[in-house]
Formats: structure tokens, C-alpha cells, sequence
């Protein structure tokens, strides 16, 4: 080995062949010196000649702004530079070019460039310092104002002039460009550095704007500010004009698309019914009108009529004729003119005219609307899923396209919530909502009231007994909101009976954690420093029981939905029991040493009974899963702050909790994860018992708020539990199974199997297998497979016991072996199970295996064709191009397939087809002559294509992407029909469709399942008209007779079966 | 106004809005870190072939990523992120075997997951930040020089710097500074003064290289004094020889 170069100065280690062979060291030292010492901790040393003290003021997505002291002469300036990053050499000299323009613009109503220079290569110029804020802040001092209002945009009218006088345009005048002084002057500003900010493509303007397109005139919107024109210039400041006259911008929408097609499209409210004076009104409609040709030929020109109308003259303008405004519909709607004889030939133009407009209007709004879609899809914002699938449905009339509906899927994948309505209650200090979040309790000036958030019922006020007073904080609703639980002034509880007006008779004095059930008729409570707990009907209170807990002061209490359980808190202890009800028998005692609730906890249980979430003063939500002998916890991290309330979605899939951390979060409960952060301060939440909204009581804005919710319907993620302590997690690829119904789901996993109801991601069995490479379901669909390291295979039988019931057996062995399984593909004709076993083929029948020879290559996974007359296998080194056919009744090799480096296979169901994706190309071939039917390269190496699914009907082909998803293709073509993402990107594990593509399972390598519901998906895109044409959505199967309910796991088959 | 630094806002942007001045600043700045990644992955003693593949490959995996709109400058400096993105993909390649034998392909590196869970410096020692850092400065430094030489160049003054070069480092001289006067046939003190308006040139062209990297102009001082430091501390350590088995790289359990 040779010794490296060594700097002679400094004897530093030179790198080969860098820097000419100079000494990095010494070249810094020489030519930057060793950094000065700052003299304050924010003094970067950063310094622009001839200015001081400079602060940042401001910064853009192009510029920033500093305030600095120049030195000569001495004044306060602005100094506005080109963020470093956005910097092109044509940037920079649009900017130099722009600067020079400025400089030459002198007017009194422009604000002064000072100097032009460069720093360290970045671009800067100094200009006035505006304070006095922008007219965007000062709009409501001119409320009702007209004469000042005509004085100021008169003013700027001049100075507009001016610029366009010296042949530059401003492009974006807007009320945030208005500058003032401190003397209250007003100054146009950021002249003409529009242009150098959009020379981008429709991507870049449409994103950009959905900043602030109000003020853009419709040729600019509609097609490009390269359009702009001074007329364009003149809408601009007609529609801050109309701004200020109105107090409110000439156009406001919801959303881009909207917004642009108000203002291409409709006439401003007119400004006479605000009560504008009419001239006035007029200049400023004038200024607005859509085409060009009508508005102010000058800036000067509309200074004129503004002074006109301020000296009590006729202005040059005038409103619009009734006949002119038939000839503005005609040519913005063609159809209307045709009724119009009198203007025929005029209108033939305007047709001809307009249908060439639009055409171009079309593409352009079809390319804007499409990067809108996939700008919402980039942000992940909640708030904008919906308006994102609007956006979709508008571009999707406009034309169908790949990415569009990629976009609209994950949309539709998304969580949405939209903000419904709000309640203040300022008056009282606390609200209680009912269970199903649409009435309300609260306590105003010590009158107790029950108001509905519609308004309907009406407000009732209750009339509280013998004078007493309420403890706000406490009241309750029975869950059928039947009765209302009020702790009076002196810890009484009593029940206000809501349908029958009247007071119940019993009260409970030193009661703890009380509870009603969910019929609402039985009220169950615990007492102060004692274990004791009781049930009892309230109404009758005669009909009680009373058990003992292991807890002391226990509360919360809490019934099950069902009614048959009670989960019981304590505060200061890490136990939470559940006993049933009526015996008060101990059915499970969930402890977690973390907790240790130093208030009281709240409880919440998923609507089947099946599960519980609580939080305490942790800030974590911990949910226990009861079904099944041994409950498991999984728990949701994520709140900053002591979580305050939880709730169950009605279709017990998602939970809804609320923290101290001011945020309300929306977990999908199968994965553990957030899907949606709202904002939000609060305690109480209820979702509507549609579960299509969340309400809940902002304690810290004192609100009661409503929710719209969208759940995405199309799939459902589980989350393999990972904060298990056992050492075994590890990442796959692990397999994956549907059931040819689509009705089961089985996942494999390094911490054993488990069987899930694919409709809906819920559990219904879990079986301890240990590591599982791979699992199918057999050929007869009475049952699925387990490939083992360790244990060989073994099989599981399911089959229905009837009344939603299914009966699993517990795995038994079919073949032993300590070698590593990992994958099978099985015949059903011949019953003949291929398989890869320590990566060489195996064919295994029931106590019989047989090894076919490979020439001692290590295989991937074996496919073996549904005719069990062909198996092919690909060598697993990566960089051998080795894969071949096999003919299962010679048992020899057949053929050789080219292009097969890192080569995954399956048959199609009628063994005619074999589809192959390797590292270079996916390919379907013949199956018998083995020339390709279609083959398409595969892509780079990040989002390389990597194992192949098939549905049972063979009409669709899913094939996992190395991250970031899966692509659908059409198995006759090789078509790409769409791709879906998956969150786990490290990579994406084995895949598995049912038999009529309606279902997708994907198995992440982090034990991260999708269960994607393609039917629902394909419906949902028929709906927005971006579905996939060919092959056609196969027919829904008849309906499921039961839903799955339960699956009861039994023992395995004895030796001999 | 708070608003992300450069490197995050430039991925930020690139991949949010897809548009093209985004991209083009993507672009560059991976043009800009491709050399230091490529060397950091040689020193940890990947063959040139390999590194090079390898760097090309985390970059298309940066690049076709999303979720950057999520990161955050909170989180940590650019150059630690990407370093801390380069260990990942370093320390994924070890579940390749054993994802092998249970018949799958090679799993990769989370990039997103790290732009999701935010990115800990604490996975990453000092030696490999400082060697990156150093790779980084002398890229940085490399770009500066060939611009001011490709300036003397265009001004067909090529051949005196061939001899004024030398001189750009202080130090030990390669030749006085009157054998170079007689070479370049000028006067002493007119080498003497080319000598220091090279170095301001340098200088300046430094600073302009540094000030495409940050987010605002008063950040470059900051970021110079960072380059002085990593370059006053001992040089690269000795670079692995290539015939030696990768650091990261060893099979778990196989």
C-alpha cells in the first residue's frame, strides 16, 4: 500500500487528484483566514458594504428582505436579495435587468431603488424603507371612504402610468404590493419582479397561485402571466379598487379550480348594491371588465375619471348597455346567442372565436387541475382531501390520466375531516355532550339547559331542585340520551329524567365513578375508600347488586356496549379490571406497570365489546384487545401531552383522542396510527352514531365543534404489534394469503400468524407459529399453508361452523423439516406441492419429497403451473442471469428463460401463460414455445418491480414495487392500469389477490398489511370516472351470507389424519 | 419569519410542487453532494465501481422519496441528515441475507421513514460526520477553484496561472517568488499583487458556492467558519484498502 501525499506546509494527507494538489488546509487558511470572533452570538459576520445592523425582515419563496442602517448617506434602508438557493445565471440577470428598470422609474409613487450590487454572487438591491405596513393591512380604514379610496388609487393610477410610460409592467399588483410610509405616502412596490418569479411551467404558476389569484386578470389566470398586458396591469388595481370599495375581493372561492373559473367566467357582485356611488362603481366595473378592449386604455386614463369623479365631472366612461351586456353573454355563452337574430353574424364570430379559446382554456385547466390533485396528494393535508377528489372529478371530465388517478386513489386512501360547524359557550365553564354528539348540557347564570346543535329540539331549560346549584364539570348523559346525570353543589348526584321532564327520585351521595349502561337504565357506582361496587336500576332501585373489586375508590367505571362487562380504574394504580356485570366475577385484570393515573382515567370500549382504549396521564392511548384467551395491548404514541378524551368510531376501526397537547388525533386502530392531527384544545369527544362526524368540547376556546369526517372505505392497514419486547421481531418479506372469497386475510410474520377478516382489517385469530416465510391458501379453499424456517410445512383447516362462526384448526405439520421453506406454489390437479426449500426445488406430496436437480443453483421462490406440468425457478444471485422451466413429468430442465437476473414467477390459473418480473423486464410467455406474448422494462433500481400476484380469474396482475407500492397491470397486455401506494418504504413484501381481483393484501417487510377493497376502489373511481376500462370491473359477488363474527380455534388433528 | 433552511425547503419544494426551478435546485444539490457521498462510501472501503453505483442509487432513492414536505429544519442540519440517510442505507444492507433465505429480495433502505420519524445525529459517530464534512468542504473548495481557473482560462491567461497557482496556498513555496517573476516575465511586485488578487478571487468564488447551499445570505459566513474548522482538523483518515470486507456490511446470523 502507498503512502499518501502529505502537504508540505502543513503535513495534512492530501487526496488524490482534488483540488489541482493543493492542501485544502492551507488554501482555506490563505485565502479565507480562521473565522473572526463574534462580537455578539447572533453576528454572523455577515455584512453588505456600506450598511450596518442588518435584521431580517421578511422572507419569500424567491427573496429576503433586510432592514439595515446605511452608512451614506445616512438613513434606515430595505435591502431585498435573491435567496441563494433559487439563483440561475438568467435569474441573475433578470434581476440586474429588473433592478436597472426600477432605478430608471422615478415617481414619487413608486418606491426608490437606491443601490444595485452583488454579494458573494448573490444579487441585491436597497430601497426605501416602507414601515408604514401594506394596504392589505389598512383595507378597514377605508371602509365607506369613497373619496379617499379614489384619491389613493388615483394616485397609483399616476405612478402605474409612469412605469408603463417607461415600458414596465407590474404583473402582480396586489393590496400586499401597496407600501406606506411612515408619512402615510403610498408606494407601488416589487415591480415587475414577477416576471423573474413565474417563468416557470403551468405546474409552477398554478401551485404558486393558490396564493393569491384574486387580483390576476382573467387572460392572466387562464392562460399565462407571460399574457400580461398594461390592461391587465389596470384589472389589478381595479380589482384592489373594488377591494377597498367593497371590503372584500371582486372574486372569492373555495379552491383554485373555483376560483378561476370565477373569475374567467362570472361578473363581479355589482358594487351599486353596496351602496357605492355610481360613477365610482363604474370605474371600478370598468377596470374589471373581462376583455381587455373595455377596460381604461391607460393607467392614466383611469386616474383622469377617478379626479373626474373627485371634482364632481362626468367620468369618460359609461355602464354597460343592456345591449352590450347581450353581446358580453354571447360571447361568453355561445348557446344563449343564438337566440339573438339581431346580432347573427356577430355571434358566428364570437363562436368560432370562443371555441378556439377554449380549447386552449381546456388543456390548460385540465394541466392545472392535475398538478392541484397531486399538489393535495404531496401535502398529505387532511383538510384539503376533499377539495383535492373535487379537483380530481373536474380533471377527470377533462380527460382520464395515469397519474390523475394515482393521485385520486391515495386521496381516496386518505382520511378527511372538514371543520362542520362551532358552539361557543362562553357563559358556562363546561358543555357535556350526548353520545351521539348532537345535544348538549350546560350551565348558564345557574340555570341548567339541554340545547340541541341543530337548533331542533328546541332549547329546554331545566328547573333545578330546592334551589340548588349545579357543579358544571360533572353532568353526564345516559348513552341512549334518556337522562341526564348533574352533580349538585355538595357532591349530590341526581338524574334528570330528559322525556319526561322530571327529576328521578334517587340521589347518590358520596358515590364514586358513576356509570350508566348503555339501555340506560341501570346506573353502576363505586364508593369513597372502599372496594365495594354496585349495579342498580335506577328507576327501581330495589333491583341492585353489589360485589367487591381489588380496587379502592374505584373510577372510572364503565359499562361494555354490550352491557355484560364493567371495566374498573382506580386512581394510583396500574390495573384496570374487567368483571362482568351482573356476577361481578373477574374476566380479565389488565395491568400495566406505566400506569399510575394521578387523576382519573377515561375509558373507552370499541362498539363490539371486544376492546378497550384508556388513557391516563401518559401521554400515550393504550388499547387492550380482549377477544381471544390472552389480550394484547397495543398502543398509540403520539400525543406531546396528557391525552384528555378518547372515543370509538362507530365501526369500531378507528379512535378518535384529544390531548393536553392541543391536538385531536384520528387512529386507525388495526395499525396504531395517526391518520389525521387537528388541531384542537378539548377534553370530551363523541363521533355521531353514523360516525360520519366527530364532535367534541373544546374546553380552551369553551366550543362545542362538529367534524365532517371522510374515512377512506377503499383499505384498511394492520400494524403487527412491535412494542412487544420479544427479541424475535424481524423484518421479512413474510407472506401473505386471501381466501378466494376475499373473506380472510392471513399474514405471517417473525412473531407468528394471524388470521384477518379482510373486509374490515379486524383480528380473528392468532396462531403461534413462529417464523413464517409463507402462507396460501390451499387449492380447495378449505384452508391455508405455512412455510416454516425450522418447522417445514404445515396446513390450517378453516371451515364455516355456521351463523358467521368459522372453526380453524391449529396448524399441523404436512411435512418436517429443519430446513428453511420459503415459499410453495400448489397444483390443484395434481395435488403436487412445489417448493423452495433452503433455496433449492422441492416437490412434496403428503409423506413423500423429491429434489429435482438445479445444478446445485441457489433458487427464488419456485412457481409451478396450476397443471402441475411445468415449475420454474430463477437463480437467487443477484447478478446471475439463470432461470428455468422445468418439466415436471420428465423431471428435467426444459427450457431456459433470457433477461431473468433477480427473477420473480407465476403461472396464469389456465398454466398457458408464465409471467416473469425480473431486474430488467417483465414478460408474460407462452407457456409450450416460451416466446414472449409482451414484455415491458422493468424501472430503475429504486422503484424495480419485484414480486408477482395474480387473481384467481387471471385478470389481474399486482406486482410490488421495490418501495413506495404496488402497480396493477392487465394480464393480457401488460398494460399498467394504476399504482397504489404502501406506506412501508423499505420494501414491500409478498402480495396476494382473491380469486376475482376484488382484493389486494400486501405484506410490508415491517409487518405493516394493507387490505385493499379493489371493488369499492374501482366503484369509487367509476364515480369520479377514472377507473380502468379493461378488463372491465368484474361482477359483484352475491352478498355475503354472515359476516364473519368469530373464528373458535381448534385443536390440530391428531398424528394419523 | 421562520422559514426551513435551503436544503429542506429545495427538497421540500422539488418534490411538493414538482416544478422545475425545484427540481433543477434538487438537481444541483445533489451534484453538489454526489463527490462527498461517493468519497465517504470509498473511505468506508467500498470498491470505486461500487461506491459510485451505490451513491448514484441513494440519490434516485432521495430524489423519487416522497414525504420531504414533511421534513423540517428542527430536526437536524441538511448535512447530517443526508449523512444519517447514507448510514441507513449502509446499515440496511445487512437484513439482504437473511431476507434471502426466506426466498425474498433485498429490502432497502427507509428513506421515507426517515424523512417521517425525523432523523437523530446520535446515529451517526463523529468520525463519519467529520470524514463526510471533509469530503463536503473540499468539494465546495474544488468547485471554487475550477471556476476561478476556468476564468484565467476564457481571459487566456492559462499559462501564468499554471505558475501563480502554486502560490494560491500560503506556506511552503515551490519556487521564490523571483523565479516566478522571471518566468511569468513581470515585475515582483506585480506577482505579488496577482498573487493576492487570486486569492480574493478564490475567496469570492468560495463564498458564492457556499451561498448556493444555505437558505439566506447570512448564513455563508456562518457556513465558512464550519468549512474552516472541519479542514483544521487532521486530515481524511487512512482510506480503507478495497480488498478488505466493508464496514457496514456483515451478515446477521447467517
Amino acid at each position: 500500500m502507498s503512502l499518501p501525499a502529505l502537504c508540505f506546509s502543513c503535513g495534512n494527507a492530501l487526496s488524490p487528484g482534488r483540488l489541482r494538489g493543493l492542501c485544502p488546509r492551507c488554501l482555506m487558511k490563505s485565502t479565507v483566514g480562521p473565522p473572526a470572533m463574534p462580537e455578539a452570538p447572533d453576528d454572523s459576520g455577515f455584512r453588505i458594504p456600506g450598511h450596518e445592523n442588518l435584521r431580517e425582515l421578511a422572507r419569500g419563496g424567491m427573496g429576503i428582505v433586510y432592514q439595515a442602517r446605511q452608512l451614506a448617506p445616512e438613513r434606515e434602508v430595505a435591502i431585498k436579495m435573491l435567496l441563494p438557493q433559487t439563483i440561475t445565471d438568467e435569474l441573475r440577470e433578470r434581476f440586474r435587468l429588473e433592478a436597472r428598470t426600477m432605478a430608471d422609474l422615478n415617481h414619487p409613487g413608486i418606491l426608490p431603488l437606491h443601490q444595485f450590487g452583488e454579494w458573494a454572487g448573490v444579487p441585491y438591491f436597497t430601497m426605501k424603507l416602507a414601515s408604514g405596513g401594506t394596504l392589505a393591512t389598512r383595507r378597514a380604514s377605508y371602509q365607506g371612504r369613497w373619496r379617499e379610496i379614489a384619491a389613493l388609487i388615483a394616485e397609483l393610477a399616476d405612478a402605474l402610468a409612469h412605469a408603463h410610460e417607461h415600458g414596465v409592467l407590474h404583473r402582480d399588483l396586489k393590496p400586499g404590493n401597496i407600501l406606506f410610509d411612515e408619512n402615510d405616502r403610498a408606494y407601488l412596490a416589487d415591480f415587475g419582479l414577477v416576471k423573474i418569479a413565474n417563468v416557470e411551467s403551468h405546474l409552477t404558476r398554478s401551485v404558486a397561485m393558490l396564493g393569491t389569484p384574486q387580483y390576476l386578470a382573467p387572460e392572466v389566470a387562464a392562460k399565462d402571466v407571460r399574457e400580461a398586458t398594461l390592461r391587465s396591469d389596470i384589472y389589478s388595481l381595479g380589482a384592489v379598487l373594488y377591494e377597498l370599495l367593497a371590503q372584500h375581493p371582486p372574486f372569492q372561492a373555495e379552491g383554485l379550480p373555483a376560483l378561476l373559473r370565477e373569475i374567467t367566467e362570472t361578473e363581479p357582485a355589482p358594487l351599486r348594491k353596496l351602496g357605492v356611488p355610481q360613477d365610482l362603481a363604474t370605474i371600478a366595473h370598468t377596470c374589471l371588465s373581462k376583455l381587455p378592449a373595455r377596460r381604461y386604455s391607460s393607467a392614466a386614463a383611469l386616474a383622469a375619471d377617478l379626479r373626474a369623479w373627485l371634482g364632481g365631472q362626468a367620468i369618460a366612461v359609461r355602464p354597460v348597455s343592456g345591449m352590450e351586456k347581450l353581446w358580453l353573454a354571447a360571447r361568453r355563452h355561445p348557446a344563449l346567442a343564438l337566440l339573438s337574430l339581431l346580432l347573427f353574424a356577430a355571434i358566428l364570430t364570437a363562436v368560432v372565436l370562443q371555441h378556439r379559446a377554449n380549447l386552449s382554456l381546456k388543456q390548460t385547466t385540465h394541466q392545472a387541475l392535475i398538478a392541484q390533485v397531486h399538489a393535495v396528494r404531496q401535502s398529505g393535508q387532511w383538510a384539503l382531501r376533499n377539495a383535492g377528489l373535487e379537483a380530481a372529478r373536474d380533471a377527470a371530465k377533462l380527460g382520464n390520466d395515469l397519474e390523475l388517478r394515482n393521485d385520486t386513489i391515495t386521496l381516496l386512501a386518505t382520511l378527511g375531516c372538514g371543520e362542520l360547524d362551532r358552539r361557543p359557550y362562553q357563559q358556562s365553564t363546561w358543555a357535556a355532550l350526548s353520545n351521539d354528539g348532537q345535544t348538549y348540557a350546560e350551565v348558564i347564570d345557574k340555570k341548567l339547559w339541554i340545547k340541541a346543535f341543530s337548533g331542533t329540539p328546541a332549547d329546554q331549560e331545566i328547573p333545578l331542585p330546592d334551589a340548588s346549584s349545579v357543579f358544571d364539570q360533572a353532568m353526564s348523559f345516559s348513552p341512549d340520551g334518556g337522562a341526564l346525570l348533574v352533580v349538585m353543589e355538595g357532591s349530590t348526584f341526581r338524574i334528570w329524567q330528559i322525556k319526561e321532564r322530571a327529576w328521578a327520585e334517587v340521589r347518590y351521595e358520596a358515590a364514586w365513578g358513576l356509570a350508566f349502561s348503555p339501555d340506560g337504565q341501570w346506573i353502576a357506582y363505586g364508593e369513597d375508600d372502599s372496594t365495594k361496587v354496585t349495579v342498580e336500576n335506577w328507576r327501581h332501585p330495589t333491583e341492585r347488586t353489589t360485589f367487591d373489586s381489588a380496587l379502592t375508590s374505584p373510577a372510572p367505571i364503565s359499562f361494555s356496549p354490550d352491557g355484560k362487562l364493567l371495566a374498573i380504574v382506580t386512581r394510583g394504580k396500574g390495573t384496570l379490571e374487567i368483571r362482568d356485570t351482573l356476577s361481578g366475577e373477574l374476566v380479565h385484570r389488565l395491568v400495566n406497570q406505566q400506569w399510575d393515573p394521578p387523576f382519573l382515567a377515561k375509558v373507552a370500549w370499541r362498539p363490539d365489546s371486544h376492546a378497550i382504549a384508556i388513557v391516563t396521564s401518559l401521554t400515550d392511548v393504550f388499547v387492550w384487545y380482549l377477544d381471544g384467551s390472552a389480550p394484547f395491548r397495543r398502543r398509540l404514541a403520539g400525543h406531546h401531552a396528557e391525552v384528555m378524551g378518547v372515543a370509538w368510531h362507530p365501526s369500531g376501526e378507528w379512535l378518535a383522542s384529544i390531548g393536553f397537547d392541543f391536538t385531536l388525533r384520528l387512529w386507525e386502530a388495526s395499525s396504531g396510527r395517526a391518520g389525521l392531527i387537528v388541531p384542537c384544545g378539548g377534553s370530551d369527544l363523541q363521533f355521531s352514531a353514523d360516525g360520519r362526524q366527530l364532535c367534541l368540547n373544546d374546553t380552551v376556546r369553551k366550543e362545542l365543534m362538529r367534524y365532517e369526517l371522510s374515512l377512506p372505505a377503499v383499505v384498511h392497514e394492520v400494524v403487527l404489534p412491535r412494542d412487544s419486547p420479544d427479541e424475535s421481531w424481524q423484518r421479512g418479506p413474510w407472506g401473505v394469503g386471501v381466501s378466494r372469497d376475499g373473506r380472510f386475510a392471513v399474514v405471517g410474520g417473525s412473531l407468528g400468524t394471524w388470521v384477518l377478516d379482510a373486509a374490515h382489517g379486524h383480528r380473528l385469530a392468532t396462531l403461534n407459529t413462529g417464523i413464517v416465510n409463507d402462507v396460501r391458501f390451499t387449492a380447495d379453499g378449505l384452508g391455508f399453508w405455512l412455510c416454516t424456517s425450522g418447522q417445514g410445512i404445515s396446513r390450517s383447516e378453516l371451515t364455516s361452523a355456521g351463523a358467521g362462526v368459522w372453526a380453524l384448526t391449529t396448524p399441523y405439520v404436512f411435512m418436517g423439516t429443519k430446513a428453511s421453506v420459503a415459499r410453495l406454489s400448489e397444483s390443484p390437479e395434481t395435488g403436487v406441492l412445489a417448493a423452495s426449500i433452503d433455496n433449492q426445488l422441492w416437490l412434496v406430496k403428503k409423506n413423500a419429497a423429491e429434489q429435482l436437480d438445479s445444478g446445485m443453483i441457489p433458487l427464488n421462490p419456485v412457481a409451478q403451473s396450476p397443471d402441475g406440468r411445468w415449475a420454474a425457478a430463477a437463480s437467487c444471485d443477484v447478478q446471475e442471469e439463470l432461470a428455468f422451466v422445468w418439466d415436471l413429468e420428465k423431471k428435467t430442465p426444459a427450457q431456459r428463460l433470457p433477461q431473468t437476473r433477480e427473477c420473480y414467477m407465476v403461472f396464469s390459473p389456465d398454466s398457458r401463460t408464465l409471467f416473469t418480473v425480473s431486474r430488467e423486464e417483465l414478460a408474460a410467455w407462452d407457456v409450450g414455445t416460451w416466446q414472449p406474448r409482451w414484455t415491458r422494462p422493468n424501472l430503475g433500481p429504486i422503484k424495480q418491480h419485484q414480486y408477482p400476484a395474480l387473481s384467481g380469474d387471471g385478470r389481474l396482475l399486482a406486482i410490488s414495487r421495490l418501495t413506495h407500492g404496488v402497480d396493477l397491470f392487465d394480464p393480457s397486455t401488460g398494460n399498467l392500469l394504476a399504482t397504489i401506494d404502501h406506506p412501508d418504504a423499505r420494501s414491500i413484501g409478498w402480495l396476494a389477490l382473491d380469486g376475482s381481483g376484488s382484493r389486494l393484501a400486501i405484506n410490508g417487510s415491517e409487518h405493516i398489511i394493507q387490505l385493499w377493497d379493489l371493488r369499492q376502489l374501482r366503484t369509487k373511481l367509476q364515480e369520479l370516472q377514472l377507473d380502468w376500462p379493461s378488463p372491465p370491473l368484474p361482477p359483484a359477488p352475491p352478498e355475503a351470507a354472515t359476516p364473519v363474527q368469530a373464528i373458535i380455534v381448534l385443536p390440530a388433528p391428531s398424528a394419523e389424519k | 419569519m421562520n422559514f426551513p433552511t435551503t436544503h429542506w425547503s429545495v427538497l421540500a419544494q422539488a418534490t411538493m410542487n414538482g416544478d422545475a426551478a425545484g427540481r433543477a435546485a434538487l438537481g444541483q444539490l445533489c451534484a453538489s453532494y454526489w463527490r462527498p457521498v461517493a468519497d465517504f462510501l470509498k473511505h468506508r472501503g467500498f470498491k470505486d465501481d461500487d461506491a459510485e453505483d451505490l451513491t448514484q442509487e441513494f440519490f434516485s432513492a432521495l430524489l423519487a422519496s416522497r414525504g420531504w414536505h414533511r421534513a423540517d429544519r428542527a430536526k437536524g442540519k441538511f448535512r447530517n441528515f443526508l449523512l444519517g440517510a447514507l448510514m441507513r442505507v449502509l446499515h440496511g444492507q445487512r437484513d439482504r441475507a437473511s431476507a434471502q433465505r426466506r426466498g425474498g429480495g433485498q429490502p432497502l433502505v427507509s428513506l421515507e421513514a426517515l424523512a417521517r420519524d425525523g432523523f437523530e445525529l446520535g446515529e451517526v459517530d463523529a468520525g463519519a460526520a467529520q470524514l463526510f464534512d471533509h469530503a463536503w468542504a473540499e468539494q465546495v473548495m474544488e468547485a471554487a477553484l475550477e471556476s476561478v481557473v476556468t476564468e484565467w482560462e476564457e481571459e487566456g491567461r492559462g499559462p501564468a496561472l499554471q505558475v501563480l497557482l502554486a502560490f494560491l496556498p500560503a506556506g511552503a513555496q515551490p519556487m521564490p517568488y523571483e523565479q516566478a517573476a522571471q518566468e511569468l516575465g513581470m515585475s515582483l511586485g506585480a506577482v505579488k499583487s496577482q498573487i493576492l488578487r487570486l486569492r480574493q478571487q478564490f475567496r469570492s468564488r468560495l463564498e458564492s458556492q457556499i451561498a448556493r447551499t444555505v437558505s439566506a445570505p447570512h448564513e455563508v459566513a456562518e457556513e465558512m467558519a464550519h468549512l474552516y474548522q472541519v479542514l483544521a482538523q487532521p486530515g481524511f483518515p487512512e482510506r480503507k484498502r478495497s480488498d478488505e470486507t466493508p464496514l457496514p456490511i456483515s451478515p446477521e446470523n447467517p
